[in-house]
């Protein structure tokens, strides 16, 4: 008996910490962890906050959410962020977050239905999600459609508007570099394509090279001959960086272009997210 | 024997109750914090800066616990404590790597215990601060009196790594292959002085045959290669050697001085 009674608090004293009960309410330590959160003490606050001691309710779900999003946890706050409830306080927030959230994580479609079915207060701030979800998702119509409801008067909102619109300007109503002409201009002067392309220092040293391969091979053809191996060893090492040049040039351009898209959809992601900061402050 | 059963079976009880998870750590750090949070007043406040930076420690993540205890209010500490707290936040430093930190806290902190002077030997080795971690090495394996360990300290000491001029090594590396040699890649060194030699006789050779723009040309995009990359890599290998060889050597330091001070006697 005596001994049964010592395991049994042995077990209990064991199983004590780890299995608490769940009495507290996340809403009495919503203070307390943005606190945390706004000092830089995110991982105290993840670590209070995802224990098992806490009543499931929305507010829980939501600060979770929040401290995973701090924490750069995208897919664990995204996932928070949609569990928010619907009639939750934190839902307007919660939606338009988990939307910058799943732009992020390069889920462009996933959001737009729920976003469109959204019809809270802040209908600018979705149309602005939307026109950049429709970028992302190069989507020329949608971006329109969604750019109809930009006001351009609201403090937060008209500076990402502005920007949205200019990146949909750039790269649907200018002309595009286009890379046969980079490989044009390279086949008449070694390097032009590549300054074309906005390489200036690539061109100026294709120029060089080609140009001091093809000098050392006209030297020899006037001395040696057009048959002669220090002819034909310079001349075969210029026409391999000539035409080298010309596909490079090629390449440049799409590089050039890759790097300008990539560019766009680093501002899009800033231009859905970081708003939120403003509106939902 | 049945009274011994029953202390061994309360000690089990209570090693159970009050050991600690790293989950455990965790919270008490955040409870610190609340106590904070809540109001605590200054000695309240600066003993749970203490205990949070302490479970910071147990859970390795020195940064917090560095970034903790800068919060400490010094104003309101005795000497002693705000010499124990400046103690622990060099040793945080030092144990997350970041030597020049601790240094500089080190150079505030009088070495009056053998665990500082333990400590600052360690920090200067590591910052390349050889001349004065040398002094407070000794002074640390001689705490307790004169130790047979002295010679071999001084003998340790004196294989110290020498930094290496940057710009000794910039001017050295305009001859290839001298350069190498004075970072002591002597392997490297011939190979470079190698190429460098290859494109002089592949310019000299086309000059003298009369063949001046191949060899002017030629010779200058050879050498470009060659000579421009001998000069960049000695400058690297002096930069690599500079950060390297501290730590090489705090290495050797701190297993000479766990070994001087866990066996005093030889």
């Amino acid at each position: 008996m005596r001994r049964a009674c010592i395991i049994s608090a042995f077990l209990l004293a064991l199983a004590a910490p780890r299995a608490g009960a769940q009495d507290d309410w996340a809403s009495r330590d919503f203070d307390f962890v943005e606190y945390l959160i706004d000092n830089g003490m995110k991982a105290d606050a993840k670590a209070l906050l995802f224990r098992e001691s806490y009543v499931p309710s929305d507010t829980l779900t939501y600060l979770r959410a929040w401290t995973a999003y701090t924490m750069k946890e995208l897919e664990t706050a995204g996932e928070l962020f949609r569990a928010v409830p619907d009639g939750s306080p934190f839902a307007d927030k919660s939606l338009f977050y988990s939307a910058a959230v799943s732009a992020h994580l390069g889920e462009y479609s996933a959001p737009v239905a729920r976003l469109e079915a959204y019809d809270g207060r802040f209908k600018e701030v979705r149309d602005l999600q939307l026109a950049g979800l429709a970028l992302l998702r190069d989507d020329p119509q949608a971006f329109r459609q969604a750019a109809q409801g930009f006001g351009y008067s609201d403090f937060a909102l008209q500076q990402p508007e502005k920007e949205l619109s200019a990146i949909y300007s750039q790269r649907y109503e200018e002309k595009a570099k286009s890379p046969w002409l980079a490989a044009a201009a390279s086949a008449v002067v070694p390097g032009l394509g590549k300054v074309y392309a906005g390489n200036l220092g690539e061109g100026i040293a294709a120029f060089l090279i080609t140009g001091a391969l093809g000098a050392i091979t006209a030297e020899h053809w006037i001395k040696d001959g057009p048959g002669d191996w220090k002819t034909i060893v310079p001349g075969a090492l210029c026409a391999v960086v000539y035409i080298g040049n010309i596909y490079g040039s090629y390449v440049s351009v799409s590089i050039q272009q890759t790097k300008l898209k990539d560019a766009q959809t680093t501002a899009v992601l800033y231009n859905i997210h970081i708003p939120l900061r403003s509106v939902f402050r | 024997m049945p009274r011994l059963r029953l202390y061994c079976t309360i000690s089990i009880f209570l090693c159970a109750l009050f050991s600690a998870s790293a989950q455990d750590w965790e919270m008490r750090a955040v409870e610190c914090e609340r106590l904070i949070f809540d109001g605590a007043d200054l000695a309240s406040t600066n003993g749970a800066l203490l205990k949070k930076a302490e479970c910071y420690k147990q859970l390795g993540r020195y940064a917090d616990a560095s970034s903790t205890l800068e919060r400490v209010r010094m104003f309101a500490l005795t000497d002693e404590e705000r010499t124990e707290v400046l103690y622990q936040q060099e040793l945080c430093h030092f144990l997350n790597g970041e030597f020049g930190q601790a240094a500089v806290i080190a150079d505030n902190l009088e070495p009056s215990r053998q665990d500082i002077m333990l400590l600052h030997a360690l920090v200067l080795a590591y910052s390349g601060r050889y001349d004065e971690s040398e002094i407070i090495a000794a002074r640390c394996i001689s705490w307790n009196g004169p130790s047979p360990y002295l010679d071999e300290l001084l003998a340790l000491y004196r294989q110290h790594p020498a930094e290496r001029n940057a710009g000794a090594s910039l001017a050295l590396s305009f001859l290839p292959p001298v350069g190498h040699f004075y970072n002591e890649a002597y392997g490297e060194g011939l190979l470079s002085g190698g190429l460098n030699a290859a494109a002089v006789a592949f310019m000299v050779a086309n000059l003298a045959g009369g063949y001046w723009i191949t060899g002017l040309l030629g010779g200058a995009i050879a050498l470009n290669y060659t000579y421009m990359g001998n000069i960049e890599r000695c400058q690297e290998l002096t930069q690599i050697h500079n950060n390297n060889a501290p730590i090489l050597f705090g290495d050797r330091v701190r297993e000479f001085l766990a070994r001087a001070l866990e066996e005093p006697q030889k």
